[in-house]
């Protein structure tokens, strides 16, 4: 190998190459590169641009999107100390974790109970997947009206056993449990499609041995299944998480928010302060906080992951 | 096949004189924002379709051309597009953005443009003061009236007079209160209320006025200074005693009120699930449409005063028009804008979209006579008598959702009124 300056010559002989920012790329490389480039231009403008903006934005005082006054740091610390928001932190946190344990726990188990190909696993799946693909809103909208006391299918089912008088909706309790049945019920069959990629991807000689050697169901779970799931396991809480954290339409669709702001979640503090109340500078401080804790908690989930990997090795 | 010299020569000269005949009407597009879309066929939309129609009819080098829009985002979305230099020639502004058409200065000086082409009389004839006078800033008027709405209660006549209720006891608080409890029935004794008695749209989103925000009005304490709210007063705390009291005590209510807004509202009182309901009138036309009951029974009453003296301030809300300051065509904008609050385009608006009229003229027509518009006259009435804006320099899109919430506050966690008052307070001196 011969080296020049930062040049130096590596490979088939004949052949220079630079290293460092300053090499001269092969073809190929410059053909990835072009493949590449259009979507970092658009993640540029799409992503990158309006971020900034909007952190530009979070800095103003902003009517009727024109930059009024300058407001420094005083629209964060307004978020921050503001009992609506740390109300809608709490909501969000409730939820956050009642959806995503009960609907890891349904995704899982029916990815378990339907992993076989069989015709009837196949149309099983199928039907898990309507509310899935039926869009969130009109899902939400189809739950508001079951769940609605006087007019509702709910109500009905209570009526006969003298519980006519019992309100889901309108009780702050109830209306959050009706909320986390709402992910549970839409976003179950998301994870059970993730999680099922998992368990199609484990080699099948691994429980088949490990029935020779006498393990039981619960005893392959949780020595194959699960070590062996960690990553689709991860990745579907992750996505799951980011998902419940930022979502609107339920809270927006289901309660509007109420009663008393009991259901009102970050995403939809965020819609009323931004789309309702058009207070968009209070709005984008608002979404960057929101954005930070996204970024912590995930960056809490892939620690605590690493952790049990080390800790299993 | 061979052309004729003199054949082609009358064909270019008959062409020329097309595109020169055309060139001379040239025609001016001019754009408009709406919510409406008059290629459907809700009454308003249909009412646009033809104001359209007979304009260009009568302006044959003007057009015009619609671009829909969702109305909460229109109105914003102007105020950026003065500011970029891009925007429509005519906008439609609701209440709550004529403070912002003021304070972005996008909006043409409507006097100039139109009004002082009006006789004293023509100008008189819009008989809600406070609806016109709130699209003027600065001593300029920047929107004219195009229809106003207002929340209203609804009630069911044949209701009502099978419970032997007269609806002129409406007139009083404690009235309605009693009105509405003689119709709520479960009528198979399963627990749940087959017909309630009083809707009230009280979601912290799309809402309407409540008792708590015109029960409060008629006070001699105002409920606003300037944009300073001052909701915890005694009417205050009596308002929203009696709002709570209607779910709680009277059961009048359901409880789930507290997450319906105003389409829930809407669709129960249209399907017959309420006796008496707060939506906004200028849903009337479309409940009549969608009803389950013979819209004949619609009835509609002014808002009630604690002493049952006059009738509650009736607030003026609904669509103004404006044109862009910098439009290149607002002469012909002008024009447009200047039919469609004419006598003919109001009457179009009326009688076609199912609108109140804004000219006290239109009130003569025969159409007006008849029985089933009676609440034509109800409306008119109640806003020349007690009408109420409001303020329209401030940010009021919270407004009725932070008195709503104040309402959930007390009936869920039982704090007292003026505490729950106090909070609003607060969550509105926010929204500034």
């Amino acid at each position: 190998m011969t080296s020049i300056g930062n040049v130096s010559a590596v490979g088939p002989p004949g052949r220079a190459r630079r290293t460092g920012p300053l090499r001269r790329l092969a073809p190929d490389e410059w053909r990835a590169f072009g493949f590449v480039a259009p979507l970092v231009l658009l993640e540029i403008v799409f992503v990158t641009i309006p971020l900034l903006l909007g952190i530009y934005y979070s800095l103003f005082r902003v009517d009727y999107f024109e930059l009024t006054a300058f407001r420094g740091l005083e629209n964060y610390t307004r978020m921050l100390t503001s009992p609506t928001i740390l109300s809608a932190l709490v909501a969000t946190t409730v939820f956050t974790i009642g959806a995503l344990v009960l609907t890891l726990t349904v995704g899982m188990a029916l990815a378990l109970h339907l992993e076989r190909d069989s015709r009837w696993n196949v149309a099983v799946r199928a039907v898990a997947l309507v509310p899935y693909v039926i869009a969130m809103l009109v899902g939400s909208l189809l739950l508001r009206w079951m769940f609605s006391k006087d007019a509702g299918l709910i109500g009905a089912a209570l009526g006969p056993f003298g519980l006519g008088e019992a309100t889901i909706l309108a009780d702050p309790t109830a209306a959050m449990g009706a909320l986390i049945f709402n992910a549970v019920w839409r976003d179950s069959a998301f994870a059970m499609i993730l999680l099922l990629a998992g368990l199609k991807s484990i080699p099948p000689e691994l429980f088949a041995a490990a029935r020779v050697d006498g393990a039981g169901p619960f005893m392959r779970f949780r020595r194959i299944t699960v070590p062996l799931m960690r990553i689709p396991i991860l990745i579907t809480l992750v996505r799951l998480m980011i998902h419940f954290v930022n979502v609107l339409t339920f809270a927006l669709i289901l309660t509007g928010g109420g009663p008393n702001n009991a259901t009102q979640t970050l995403g939809l503090a965020m819609y009323r302060l931004g789309f309702v109340e058009f207070r968009l500078g209070e709005a984008n401080a608002l979404a960057l906080l929101v954005f930070l804790f996204n970024l912590i908690l995930i960056a809490i989930n892939l620690v605590l992951f690493r952790q049990r990997r080390g800790a299993g090795r | 096949m061979r052309f004729h010299p003199f054949g082609l020569r009358t064909a270019g000269l008959a062409l020329a004189a097309a595109l020169l005949s055309s060139a001379a009407i040239a025609e001016t597009t001019v754009t408009m924002w709406t919510f409406l879309d008059p290629a459907k066929g809700s009454p308003r939309e249909v009412a646009l379709k033809q104001m359209i129609e007979d304009f260009e009819a009568a302006n044959p080098d003007i057009k015009v051309r619609v671009e829909p829009q969702d109305f909460a985002q229109m109105p914003p979305k102007f105020f950026l597009g003065h500011r970029t230099g891009n925007n429509p020639d005519v906008v439609w502004i609701d209440a709550k953005n004529l403070g912002g058409l003021q304070q972005s200065g996008a909006g043409a000086d409507m006097e100039k443009l139109i009004v002082d082409k009006w006789s004293d009389e023509e100008k008189k004839d819009f008989f809600v003061e406070a609806g016109w006078e709130a699209a003027r800033h600065d001593g300029t008027l920047v929107a004219l009236p195009l229809f106003h709405g207002a929340s209203v209660i609804y009630y069911r006549k044949d209701l009502l007079q099978e419970a032997g209720i007269d609806p002129a006891s409406l007139s009083t608080w404690e009235g309605l209160r009693q009105a509405a409890k003689a119709p709520t029935k479960d009528n198979d004794g399963d627990g749940r209320i087959d017909v309630g008695g009083f809707g009230m749209p009280l979601a912290p989103l799309k809402t309407e006025s409540t008792p708590l925000l015109i029960g409060m009005l008629e006070g001699d304490e105002a409920a606003f200074d300037g944009c300073t709210a001052n909701f915890a007063t005694d009417i205050g705390a009596k308002s929203l005693d009696y709002t709570v009291d209607l779910i709680s005590e009277d059961k009048v209510t359901p409880r789930d009120a507290l997450v319906y807004n105003v389409d829930d509202i809407t669709e129960q009182f249209a399907a017959g699930r309420y006796a008496i309901a707060i939506t906004s009138i200028l849903r009337q036309s479309v409940i009549a449409k969608n009803a389950t009951f013979d819209a004949a029974n619609i009835g509609v009453a002014p808002w009630p005063t604690w002493t049952g003296e006059g009738s509650g301030p009736m607030p003026v809300s609904g669509w103004w028009v404006a044109a862009w300051k910098d439009s290149p065509r607002i002469e012909a904008a002008g024009k447009f804008i200047d039919y469609m609050v004419s006598p003919q385009g109001v009457k179009l608006w009326s009688e076609v979209g199912g609108q109140v009229p804004t000219r006290r003229s239109l009130l003569e027509d025969p159409y007006f006579q008849k029985p089933e518009t009676a609440w034509v006259s109800t409306m008119i009435d109640a806003w020349s008598a007690n009408s109420w804006m409001e303020p329209t320099a401030c940010n009021t899109r919270s407004l009725q959702g932070v008195l709503n919430e104040a309402t959930s506050r007390a009936l869920v966690d039982g704090i007292d009124a003026k505490t729950a008052l106090e909070e609003a307070e607060a969550k509105f001196a926010d929204a500034q």
